[in-house]
């Protein structure tokens, strides 16, 4: 047992040592926050990024529409619409080996979700796009690419390919 | 030693002045806000107006939210033209919500959905019969059967297999059901799919006399066919746009803002209730149609809206009156105390309608009453650091208010207030009670039986949370505040009865048998560890984590052997480094985190500036932060503007609001005062062990319980704020964690912050009574 005497002395080093610790944090982190931004990048340093980095630092969107497309997620369609795969397609792919009976019929305007690839990959970007912040914005962009192509800058057609280019 | 007191005296009433100063200040600087009493729609018969956000003073609402319309006998209806969000509707002042796009099924009534046609053919409270195709489909609130075959589950679970088993009991069956949902490529056990229609565009759910038909959340999308109710009939008309007729009394809610139908003749006529769009005194609120007028009211911080508002606090008030009137017949002092935490605990549940100021000189009259009452000078200070963290939390949540444009923000700041004020004047209640009984501390058997009894009801409430709640809790209220609570007491008393224990013998076999003490902890904590991994909440498990290892280090530090000492010490600062190398390796490699549904909370901390959306509440609580500097914007602006919009400002995010508004500086003073009450928790923490060392029993003694109770509860606390700051700093990932006593968190406040506080007020208060 330590000392009495010692555990009933207040724990006045004890409290001033956390509050400057705990004070010292906080100010270092708010210098941080509160520095004047950086100059922006020389062009010179940019042009040494190699392709590989630059596909690291994509925005989330970016990324997601471009893994739904390569995915089979999204589908443009022959009237040049992109089709997003539905949000129970996951209850689709395995009823489709378990309960194929419990099918329900398909309009004839609409992809067979059914035949694409399916594992735990396509199955992690099936779930962001329908259920994450980013993949909601995805949707929407679609939603609006729709409506508005060719007009719409946000996802254009380039050489074929479908291109979602970031807004400033 | 009379100067001395006299001086300590002044202080305490200078620091319970100055959040007086800051509310009375942030009043007098308040923007003159203005806002809608009620609005008026004149119509001739057979004309119709469309209303928007701003017609309606009503900021959530859309910019084309509902129809209103004038039929040829006189008589108002009201639909809704939102794609994405419902009007409710209070049909004649009655409680019953209801969505005006929801159509009740009878015998013989037909929708169709896209192309399918449905016949009802039976409907009954828990059983629905139709048929569609030549095909027969029956759904009993739970499972849907095609051809009298019962389909499976969508997805089988713990969730699902629980309802099931549950509903088979009498009473439960109704509060488990669930609605089926139209649309989708499957058929199972709660969804009816449709060709060409996407999952959830319309849903059938069980009321108390039969099944009614909604749109889904898929309803309104482009690619959503149509939902035609009373097919085949005259009256058949899109489910998406049907109108409901309005007369005196009836309540509507629109786009949050809340209404009551005041008037049908010559206009009608909307008493605007709650929630409104506010505008600056000389400011001119956008043009609307010439059909509507508004009829404006200026803002006052004490007078109430209306007197219905007044029913809970008048009521519940005057019920613990009653109580300790005739109930306890205690003295004037207790029933005056319970009264006036029954009005307080009134104004908390009708805070959107009542003046927050009430609840703030209520909270602030008994936190002064503690201060010139307590006679130790360690519970003087720690209610002194209370009220000065309390106060500018207060101050806080009043600028919340007063800078928002619109009413509805008022609720936060009352609500703490007064849930403040209501603990306090009960806590006051049983000093008062306890002092007239001239009772000691409990008993040992007393105190064994309290705690089974706070653990009990915790995990029953966190049970509840399980069943009908989520992750933000249940009705209002979050059980796992509670827990922590429980959590720490029992630790607290299984680690005080082992240390007398190893005090009298001290043999490692004697070690071994101590487990059965910390049984129920461990208990406790793996049930709720199992109950928040099904809530898929694992944040509180981090608190947790850093409960144990501050555990480690208070029994350590008080272990008769030194190389226990030693070795818990030593355990303790390895527990600590090892976090915060994880901590930095997870930020160097957030794709390893092992979690995959909270993987995105560690990549937007690892790289904000990639995820716009997923990271779309710390940018910008850090571009409010930056934008605060030192010195904060509230000297200047007296309105909140932008940091308004950042999600969960007036919780997780309120630290970010303190920066905005009142600055660096502010923010460095505050943890300043966070770290001076940890500390003198921890004080109070020691000079209770010292305590239990000249008594044979600690509990009897406030003793070990105390210590380990303190030092647990501190350690929590600690968490919190580091947590909280970390969150809105950036420095560590988005938890959803409230800072204790700035946020608004009125479970966290009431039922683990103060009861810790109280139970550190108590064991002082007892030792100035008999010193040793």
């Amino acid at each position: 047992m330590e000392p009495k005497s010692r555990l009933n002395q207040p724990n006045g080093i004890f409290s001033l040592l956390l509050a400057a610790v705990s004070i010292g944090l906080l100010y270092g982190r708010l210098a941080v926050l509160y520095a004047p931004a950086l100059p922006a990048t020389q062009p010179e340093t940019a042009d040494k990024t190699s392709p590989t980095e630059k596909t690291a630092r994509r925005r989330e969107d970016a990324e997601l529409f471009d893994q739904a497309l390569n995915a089979g997620l999204l589908r443009p369609d022959s009237g040049g619409r992109i089709a997003v795969a539905p949000a129970d397609l996951p209850v689709r792919q395995r009823w489709a080996s378990d309960h194929p009976d419990l099918l329900a019929p398909q309009s004839d305007d609409e992809p067979d979700w059914l035949d694409g690839a399916w594992d735990d990959e396509v199955s992690r970007l099936h779930r962001a796009l329908h259920f994450s912040a980013s993949g909601r914005y995805v949707r929407q962009q679609i939603e609006d690419f729709n409506v508005r192509r060719p007009e719409f800058p946000h996802i254009q057609r380039r050489d074929g390919r479908l291109v979602w280019r970031d807004r400033l | 030693m009379p100067l001395f007191v006299v001086s300590h005296r002044r202080w305490l009433l200078l620091i319970w002045l100055l959040p007086v100063l800051g509310v009375g200040w942030t009043v007098a600087q308040a923007p003159a806000w203005r806002e809608p009493r009620s609005l008026t729609v004149a119509l001739e018969p057979g004309q119709s107006v469309v209303l928007g956000r701003e017609a309606l003073a009503a900021l959530q609402a859309d910019s084309e939210h509902l129809r209103v319309s004038r039929d040829q006998d006189g008589n108002w209806r009201l639909a809704n033209l939102s794609p994405g969000k419902q009007v409710v509707w209070q049909p004649d002042g009655g409680w019953n919500d209801r969505s005006t796009r929801e159509w009740p099924l009878t015998p013989g009534a037909a929708f169709v959905i896209g192309t399918q046609l449905f016949e009802v053919l039976i409907v009954k409270p828990d059983r629905l019969v139709m048929q569609s195709a030549g095909r027969r489909w029956e759904y009993d609130g739970f499972s849907l059967r095609l051809e009298e075959r019962q389909l499976p589950e969508c997805y089988e679970n713990w969730r699902t297999v629980f309802r099931e088993r549950l509903g088979g009991w009498p009473g439960l069956r109704r509060w488990l059901q669930r609605p089926l949902r139209l649309g989708g490529g499957v058929y199972c056990a709660d969804r009816l799919g449709l060709a060409g229609a996407p999952v959830d565009t319309a849903m059938l759910a069980s009321d108390r006399v039969g099944f009614v038909l909604r749109p889904g959340l898929a309803a309104g999308r482009p690619d959503s066919p149509p939902v035609i109710i009373a097919a085949g009939t005259p009256e058949a008309e899109a489910l998406w746009l049907r109108s409901i007729p309005l007369v005196v009394g009836d309540g509507l809610i629109i786009g949050r803002t809340r209404y009551r139908v005041a008037q049908t003749a010559p206009t009608l006529k909307l008493t605007v209730l709650t929630r409104a769009w506010r505008w600056l005194d000389g400011a001119e609120p956008p043009a609307t149609s010439s059909a509507i007028s508004v009829q404006w009211r200026t803002v006052t911080w004490w007078r109430p809206l209306n007197v219905a508002g007044l029913a809970w606090p008048l009521g519940l008030g005057l019920a613990a009156l009653a109580l300790g009137w005739v109930g306890l017949r205690g003295g004037w002092r207790i029933t005056v105390a319970l009264a006036l935490a029954g009005v307080s605990l009134g104004l908390h549940l009708s805070s959107l309608v009542t003046p927050m100021l009430w609840s703030y000189g209520l909270a602030w009259s008994i936190l002064g009453l503690w201060l010139i009452t307590v006679r130790s000078r360690w519970s003087a200070r720690l209610l002194a650091a209370l009220t000065l963290l309390l106060g500018i939390g207060l101050v806080a949540g009043l600028q919340l208010a007063v800078g928002a444009g619109e009413s509805g923000w008022s609720r936060y700041g009352g609500s703490s207030a007064a849930l403040a004020g209501a603990f306090g004047w009960l806590a006051w209640a049983g000093w008062n009670y306890g002092q007239q009984q001239r009772s000691g501390w409990p008993k040992l058997c007393r105190v064994r039986g309290g705690l089974r009894l706070l653990g009990g009801a915790a995990m029953g409430l966190l049970i509840m949370q399980v069943m009908w709640g989520d992750e933000g809790g249940w009705g209002g209220f979050q059980p796992f505040e509670l827990i922590k609570l429980a959590l720490v007491t029992t630790a607290a008393y299984g680690l005080a009865s082992r240390r007398h224990r190893w005090e009298s013998s001290g043999s490692f076999g004697k070690l071994l048998q101590g487990w059965r003490y910390l049984r129920p902890v461990v208990l406790l904590a793996m049930v709720s560890g199992f109950a928040l991994a099904f809530l898929r909440d694992f944040s509180p498990l981090l608190l947790l984590a850093f409960w144990i290892i501050a555990l480690i280090w208070s029994w350590a530090r008080v272990h008769p052997q030194p190389a226990w000492r030693g070795l818990g010490r030593l355990t303790a600062l390895a527990l600590v480094l090892s976090a915060i190398a994880g901590l930095a390796w997870l930020r160097e490699q957030p794709e390893n985190f092992p979690l995959d549904f909270q993987a995105d909370r560690i990549r937007v901390w690892a790289g904000p500036e990639q995820y716009p959306h997923a990271g779309y509440q710390l940018r910008r609580a850090l571009e409010a932060i930056r934008a605060g500097g030192w010195q904060g914007t509230v000297w200047n602006e007296p309105i909140n503007g932008r940091i308004m919009t950042l999600p969960a400002v007036e919780n997780d995010f309120m630290p970010a609001f303190l920066l905005n508004r009142y600055g660096g500086l502010a923010a460095l003073i505050l943890v300043g005062i966070q770290a001076a009450f940890i500390g003198l928790l921890l004080t109070i923490g020691d000079r209770a062990a010292y305590r239990a060392g000249c008594n044979d029993d600690p509990l009897t003694a406030p003793g070990g319980f105390i210590y380990f109770t303190l030092y647990g509860g501190a350690a929590l606390l600690v968490a919190h704020f580091m947590v909280s700051w970390g969150a809105n700093l950036g420095f560590l990932p988005v938890m959803g964690q409230p800072m204790s006593l700035l946020s608004t968190a009125g479970s966290h406040l009431t039922l683990f912050v103060l009861p810790i506080v109280a139970l550190a007020v108590a064991v002082e208060e007892k030792e100035d009574d008999n010193p040793s």
